[in-house]
């Protein structure tokens, strides 16, 4: 079976997308801030526990 | 002993031990980079952008995968017209040259199948032989460098080359994704580890502006920054790809890693043949270190690979051995002078290490969420079960009772007070490179097949990369003949 090339997206799809996934690193703020949140949480067990 | 020599070795001993608290430090300052990412990336100058496109795909004996590689590759959301697969055959003793030029008849004008008449010189002097051909035509404006077993996602490509419509940009990298779909304990570490070492490092590398490696299953640079590098890859290391990065980066452009194109790739699946693989990519670094000494903590010189934050990641990787066997002996000597001294500082460098494990792996595991749920195992358990319970010691000090009986989460055990017990958790950190080292003795063992995972997670994976790294030391140190071993694929990989 011959492979054929899928549809390629027409330029302002292609510049939606890269709009989109400039707006998707924000991501990353929230995985830094849930995982200070952890860190806090570690702390907290510590100083509640012993 | 006098009392200035007493000072003297307390001292040395406290330096050591804040040398090996570095790395920690160092890795966690990289990942708090991450979420400026969102804003310092390459988006803004990015455009739609398709150029055509020479693949070039190194193969030896790569039969068992190569055929799906390049259906793949003709499948991509790229213009046909615009993209061609160059497989450069490296003197295939398998059915490689069988499979490629089936797929040429099948793709005609798109496949081709150069095939070198001497083999096993290694994968940089097999790219440089198509690189040549390509390079001796006007028709490629990019050059896309990946490996025979590697898939891409269908809008991979096109996701990479928007970044190329900035003519500062040289090369362009994707995130790897382990891949295998059959996953054991250790490709579920690797997966781990790539997304610690590539979808999170790489973006904190995009947020300097320097990157140390171009994945070698996707590199792609403009015409342009390949001519710029000399129109060639470095054939002298082990290292090709990270040379290549450098030098794009000396020569003037910008490297870029791209995360939402996404690569899927097959990776060991035992010990014996990880430490094959990063042996080669370890002792690659060993000579990258020594080739650019003169750039290392010099930003006047290069202020993207010489700059002091990439000085310290790249050296906080490579030093890591020596930071953990200074760290123990630093701890011992100050037990035998200071044993009280000693367990403030042992407390102190061990809450360092908890809260940069725990801020570690709560990121890595969101960063790519599906794949840290599969690994989440493996994520909990990178530094390995040992490590984490002398954390957990150093950092709930209340679990060791006056008398040395250890209570912590309602466990009750014997006491663990004495000399040797104290040493023994202090000296842990260079002691689980010697068993990392084990565990791939065992694994040749009949047992090994249950052993070997068991003795993996007790002493971490990140030991185990240590071990391989001072492995190369020693072998890069003896000038140990330099074979270039390739990684053995079957196809595992599960789109």
């Amino acid at each position: 079976m011959t492979t054929g090339p899928a549809a390629v997206p027409d330029r302002a799809t292609a510049e939606d997308e890269i709009r989109q996934d400039r707006r998707s690193e924000l991501r990353m703020v929230r995985c830094a801030v849930v995982a200070l949140l952890a860190v806090a949480a570690l702390l907290a067990l510590r100083w509640g526990l012993w | 002993m006098t009392t200035a020599l007493h000072a003297t070795v307390t001292g040395l001993c406290l330096v050591l031990v804040a040398l090996g608290a570095v790395p920690v430090a160092v890795g966690a300052y990289q990942f708090l980079l991450i979420p400026l990412h969102a804003w310092r990336n390459h988006y803004r100058r990015a455009a739609p952008y398709l150029p055509r496109v020479a693949v070039i795909v190194p193969a030896w004996n790569e039969g068992a995968v190569i055929g799906r590689s390049i259906d793949r590759l003709m499948g991509l959301e790229y213009p046909e017209s615009a993209l061609r697969v160059y497989v450069v055959d490296d003197a295939s003793t398998d059915d490689t040259p069988e499979v490629v030029l089936g797929r040429a008849a099948r793709y005609p004008g798109r496949v081709f199948h150069l095939r070198r008449a001497k083999g096993g010189q290694g994968k940089a002097h097999t790219l440089n032989h198509g690189i040549e051909i390509v390079l001796a035509e006007d028709w490629m404006e990019a050059l896309l460098v990946m490996d025979a077993d590697v898939i891409y996602r269908p809008d991979s490509l096109r996701r990479m080359t928007r970044h190329l419509a900035d003519p500062e940009v040289g090369a362009v990298t994707a995130y790897i994704r382990e891949g295998s779909g059959d996953p054991n304990y250790l490709t579920r570490f690797i997966a781990y580890e790539y997304i610690a070492a590539q979808a999170a490092a790489r973006r904190a590398g995009n947020v300097l502006g320097a990157l140390a490696c171009l994945a070698g299953g996707a590199q792609l640079h403009s015409r342009e920054n390949l001519v710029a590098i000399g129109g060639r890859i470095d054939t002298s290391t082990l290292a090709e790809d990270t040379i290549t990065t450098f030098r794009s980066q000396l020569a003037g452009r910008r490297v870029v890693f791209e995360p939402y194109a996404v690569v899927l790739a097959e990776e060991p699946g035992s010990i014996a043949a990880l430490w094959k693989q990063r042996l080669r990519w370890a002792r690659g670094n060993v000579q990258v270190t020594k080739m650019f000494r003169h750039l290392w903590f010099r930003p006047w010189r290069d202020r993207r690979i010489g700059g002091v934050s990439f000085g310290l990641f790249w050296f906080c990787i490579f030093l890591l051995p020596v930071a953990m066997i200074g760290s123990s002996l630093g701890l011992v000597g100050l037990f035998l002078l200071h044993s009280d001294l000693a367990t403030v500082v042992f407390r102190a460098t061990w809450w360092l290490a908890a809260g940069s494990y725990v801020f570690i792996t709560a990121m890595v595991v969101q960063i790519d969420a599906p794949t840290g749920r599969r690994s989440w195992r493996e994520a909990m358990l990178f530094p390995g079960v040992v490590s984490l319970v002398v954390m957990a010691l150093a950092f709930f000090p209340g679990a060791v009772d006056p008398d040395g009986r250890i209570s912590l989460w309602g466990l009750d055990l014997p006491p663990a007070g004495g000399v040797a017990v104290t040493l023994a958790i202090y000296a842990w950190v260079s002691c689980s490179m010697v068993f990392a080292w084990l565990a791939r003795r065992v694994e040749a063992t009949r047992a090994g097949r249950l052993l070997a995972p068991l003795l993996v997670y007790l002493v971490g994976y990140g030991p185990l990369l240590c071990a391989i790294t001072f492995d190369a030391y020693v072998k890069e140190y003896r000038k140990a003949a330099q074979v270039w071993d390739k990684t053995e694929k079957t196809g595992r990989v599960m789109v």
